[in-house]
């Protein structure tokens, strides 16, 4: 049963959009709702299906391991291993950094982000950290800005 | 007129700027595929925003080698890691591994290169020459016929996709669905968009792939920390990397054999490296008289893999530049790259954008010859590339997405956006639902939508126009055919029309 919740809230949000959707072609014409009419029901049909697939999978024995080292390239570990932490405070930093990315700009935004990602990682000596944050951030401001010509966002520093 | 345009493609591609990028391109896709855990996708994913400012030409190339490159990239941290780079790469492991062992990981990865040089060679000779043919059939193609490939190709990659034919299609429809959103090019009506002009022009495509690809391959870098702390097996390549003439000439039929495997393989939409590369080892094998060597670190397993996970290139682009169907989410994402450029998919590819298109081929066959120098010169150094942790990779990642989708409407909209695709796909990666269905979608959204609105505005708004004409019935019915082939009503008919042909069998038998 709880593998199946997952599955169950996906299917609750496709079907809450789905909803939404259906609402707003209230007010279209029949050449403008009817192909959106029909995905909308399309989807909804599949969540369901998609459901019902799940519940007769989980009552089936689980099939034999596959062979290590021949599989995907990032294989999924086992979810003991998985933290949810690591997981929850990185993405709380990446929605940050995008929060602030426009008032704060890409000078102050960038580096902190990178140095707080990395230093919560461990992914390497504070010095370090500060270096690949700080010479990360001007190169991708000279190849984006300076060598392509596209903006980014300036924030205070406009 | 097809000469003009081929010839027009390659003038297009040989200029200094577009060479320079060609080996930029390939090095890049180099180091990416030697990094496991980064795939040639989510590359050119975050690469797309950086091609704007191009010329259509240059951009084309830049991403074309940087797909080539990724594909031999990932083979050298299969031999060296014992983790394939990239998915494609899984089957090189099996002896690529061991001969990195034996101390000859210079010589597995030279196999290598050789290998996909060839594979990649002959795939985009095959891309040259069948595309434009399969063109000029689909340039007879009505609406009818248009919405009847479009369901085809999004019903094929939904059932051969990862996961069940359920998941697949209803990422796909969402996909479609999601495309639905922003002006209606027909009727002129706001849908979906709540007022929000940020969504009258619709949901950005290239917002949404570094979204779907790039931000779920960064939480799985971080989200395991024994993951994140891999370590180099083989620490230095000392042996001479090109093989012998002898060694050469062994292997040729494999490699051959397997260019034409990867490329039919990459044909079918759904179907990619990672299955060309188990398909290509596994003939190679059946067909050697030294069956016992292979898996012990027999060169010839290695080419086997490599050649036909590199043509899998050139043959996965036959049906999205003949019929604008992108056959995987590297080619979806190759033609969001001709997208960028104001081409929109569908069989006018061949025609009205034929110097964009002949473009983008050509600067796949020039990929090839890059990936043979730029490997030769840099495979040394990329060991020092596998090295990289994870957890370092990871946030450099996403400050790419985030200034990448910026930077394309200098809109921060634009990176909201990109984040709720992201986790999107990460929590549809968790649930082994496929992305790359929903990516299919999103392209062929448009098509869909004016070619069902063309359609029944002919047949007055009947339906029944999809079956009359004859190609459009044959292929809905295969499309069907896709999707009932994974259901137990379908299981149940072959064991019925099995056991119905035994008895017919049995009744002659007796009577004769």
């Amino acid at each position: 049963m709880k593998k199946l919740v997952p599955y169950i809230l996906f299917a609750v949000a496709v079907g809450v959009l789905g909803i939404i959707f259906y609402v707003d072609t209230l007010d279209m014409s029949k050449a403008a709702y009817q192909l959106p009419r029909l995905l909308i029901g399309l989807v909804m049909g599949l969540s369901v299906l998609m459901i019902i697939e799940r519940v007769i999978l989980l009552r089936k024995p689980a099939p034999a391991a596959a062979q290590p080292g021949t599989g995907d390239s990032n294989p999924a570990a086992p979810p003991e291993q998985r933290s949810l932490l690591r997981i929850g405070v990185f993405v709380a930093l990446l929605v940050a950094y995008v929060m602030t990315i426009k008032p704060l700009g890409y000078f102050i935004s960038t580096p902190l982000f990178l140095c707080a990602a990395l230093y919560f990682l461990r992914a390497t000596r504070l010095l370090w950290i500060v270096l690949i944050a700080v010479s990360f951030t001007v190169f991708v401001y000279l190849l984006f800005v300076l060598f392509l010509n596209l903006p980014v966002p300036m924030g205070l520093m406009e | 007129m097809i000469f003009d345009a081929i010839m027009t493609g390659f003038v297009g591609v040989m200029t200094p700027l577009n060479l320079i990028l060609v080996a930029a391109g390939t090095a890049i896709g180099l180091f990416v595929g030697a990094m496991p855990g980064l795939s040639a996708t989510m590359a050119i994913a975050l690469l797309l925003p950086l091609t704007f400012p191009l010329p259509t030409a240059s951009g084309l190339s830049l991403l074309a080698s940087l797909y080539m490159g990724a594909m031999y990239g990932g083979s050298i941290a299969a031999i060296l890691l014992r983790t394939p780079g990239t998915p494609a790469a899984a089957a090189t492991v099996l002896d690529g591994y061991p001969m990195a062992q034996k101390g000859l990981a210079g010589k597995a990865l030279g196999v290598s290169l050789v290998a996909s040089f060839i594979g990649g060679l002959i795939s985009s000779i095959a891309l040259l020459t069948v595309a434009p043919i399969l063109g000029q059939v689909a340039l007879q193609f009505g609406p009818v016929e248009l919405f009847a490939v479009a369901v085809l190709g999004l019903t094929i990659i939904a059932s051969l996709s990862r996961g069940s034919t359920i998941l697949g299609l209803l990422s796909g429809s969402i996909g479609v669905l999601l495309a639905m959103v922003g002006m209606d090019n027909i009727t002129g009506t706001p849908r979906f968009t709540f007022g929000n002009i940020n969504l009258f022009g619709g949901i950005s495509f290239i917002v949404a792939l570094i979204g779907l690809f790039s931000i779920p391959q960064a939480i799985r870098l971080i989200e395991n920390k024994a993951v994140a702390e891999r370590k180099t097996v083989v620490n230095s390549i000392t042996d001479k990397m090109l093989p012998t003439w002898l060694e050469f000439r062994s292997m040729l039929t494999t490699i051959i054999r397997s260019s034409f495997i990867g490329i039919f393989t990459g044909i079918i939409p759904g179907t990619g490296g990672d299955t060309a590369c188990w398909f290509g080892y596994n003939e190679a094998k059946r067909f050697s008289k030294e069956k016992d060597k292979f898996g012990t670190g027999h060169p010839e397993g290695v080419a086997a893999a490599e050649a036909a996970n590199n043509a899998v290139v050139g043959g996965s682009l036959i049906p999205t530049i003949s019929l604008g169907i992108p056959g995987s989410s590297s080619t979806a994402v190759l033609m969001g790259g001709l997208m960028v450029h104001g081409v929109m998919p569908g069989p006018t590819l061949m025609t009205e954008y034929a110097d964009i298109t002949y473009t983008l081929i050509w600067a796949v066959m020039l990929a090839n010859f890059a990936v043979l120098g730029v490997g030769l010169l840099l495979t040394r150094m990329s060991i020092h590339v596998t090295r990289i942790k994870d957890t370092i990779m990871a946030p450099l990642i996403i400050v790419l997405c985030v200034i990448g989708s910026f930077s394309i409407n200098n809109n921060i909209f634009d990176v909201v956006l990109m984040l709720g695709f992201g986790l999107l796909g990460y929590a549809m990666d968790r649930l082994k639902i496929p992305t790359a269905p929903l990516v299919v979608g999103l392209i062929l959204g448009n098509l869909f939508n004016s070619s069902l609105h063309q359609s029944l505005l002919i047949s007055h708004g009947s339906w029944m126009i999809f079956l009359t004409s004859p190609i459009s019935a044959v292929l809905l019915a295969v499309a069907l055919l896709s999707i009932l082939q994974d259901t137990p009503v379908f299981r149940w008919l072959i064991r019925a029309l099995k056991a119905a042909v035994g008895k017919g069998n049995k009744a002659s038998g007796a009577t004769e």
